[in-house]
């Protein structure tokens, strides 16, 4: 077997990896299980960028993915917990209609990659990517990254904000005084 | 002798597939954190895409499209936080993540 083939093989199983585990994230019933199974989809996808030579973008999806995103979700699993054994799926319509919108998006997305001609630059040797990345980063794409830590800073402070308790009691509080008000002019 | 080969199309369609799994997902779930996950595994594909396309079409050095893939990464990170907050105030407040249910909004 030549490494073209070794590299085939191993985009299979990482593209076979994916696509189970995706399944199962969106058909198990209990989202704790459609967690773990987002894992195992978000290491294939990993797996897959490493196979394209993207090894940087491997390890970052790894770290941010696997090692953040998905342990918030974990979390947001957690501390919503009397919810999750909630009946998971809408009824069979709405099942019906997501099966068939899901078949037409992939019935025009695979019809408008498969008669395509792409052009290849070729054989690429496969190079480490962090070098050009921090290059590309700190020149072309300054202003970019600038936004983006910008940005996190904004999530960050977002997130904190929207579920700090003191400001969701002051809101209760007022929601209160309101209703009270209502009652009032109802009673009026 | 069998000689496959990875090419673009392969990852296009393996990343179609995976964005309508995720569109199935968000379309049919109930639960609001469950549409979280479908949500990024549509995400995912995009970035598949950008990856696919900077291995293949791009001339050697260039690496605009893992650039631009590192990019959508850290939003999808930004996001998810924001939009679990959300998920965990509305909690809080309505005391179920039903997205039935939630219908505070409707005349």
């Amino acid at each position: 077997m030549d490494s073209n083939t070794v590299q085939a093989l191993f985009f299979y199983f990482f593209a076979a990896m994916i696509i189970g585990s995706a399944l199962l994230v969106v058909l198990l019933r209990n989202i704790v299980r459609s967690a773990f199974a987002l894992f195992f989809t978000l290491f294939g996808v990993a797996g897959i960028y490493i196979l394209l030579g993207a090894d940087f973008v491997g390890v970052t999806q790894v770290l941010i993915y696997i090692g953040g995103v998905l342990i918030l979700i974990v979390f947001g699993v957690m501390l919503t917990h009397n919810s999750y054994s909630v009946d998971m799926f809408n009824k069979l319509g709405t099942v019906v209609m997501g099966t068939v919108s899901a078949i037409i998006t992939f019935t025009i997305i695979y019809y408008s990659v498969k008669p395509v001609a792409w052009l290849y630059v070729g054989y690429k040797a496969d190079a480490p990517t962090t070098q050009p990345i921090g290059m590309q980063l700190l020149t072309n794409y300054l202003l970019p990254f600038e936004l983006a830590s910008i940005l996190l800073v904004l999530a960050m402070v977002g997130a904190a904000y929207l579920i700090r308790s003191e400001v969701r009691e002051r809101h209760e509080k007022r929601m209160e005084k309101k209703t009270g008000a209502g009652n009032d002019r109802e009673e009026a | 002798m069998m000689n496959w080969y990875m090419t673009l199309s392969d990852c296009l369609i393996l990343s179609g597939i995976l964005f309508s799994i995720g569109v199935f997902g968000v379309l049919t779930r109930k639960n609001a954190i469950a549409v979280l996950m479908s949500i990024e595994l549509m995400l995912n594909s995009a970035n598949i895409n950008l990856v696919a396309f900077s291995k293949f079409v791009e001339p050697a050095p260039a690496v605009n499209g893992q650039v631009f893939a590192l990019f959508s990464i850290v939003i999808a990170a930004a996001e998810v936080a924001v939009a679990l907050s959300i998920v965990i105030s509305i909690y809080k407040v309505t005391r179920t993540i039903d997205l039935d249910k939630e219908d505070t909004l409707k005349g």
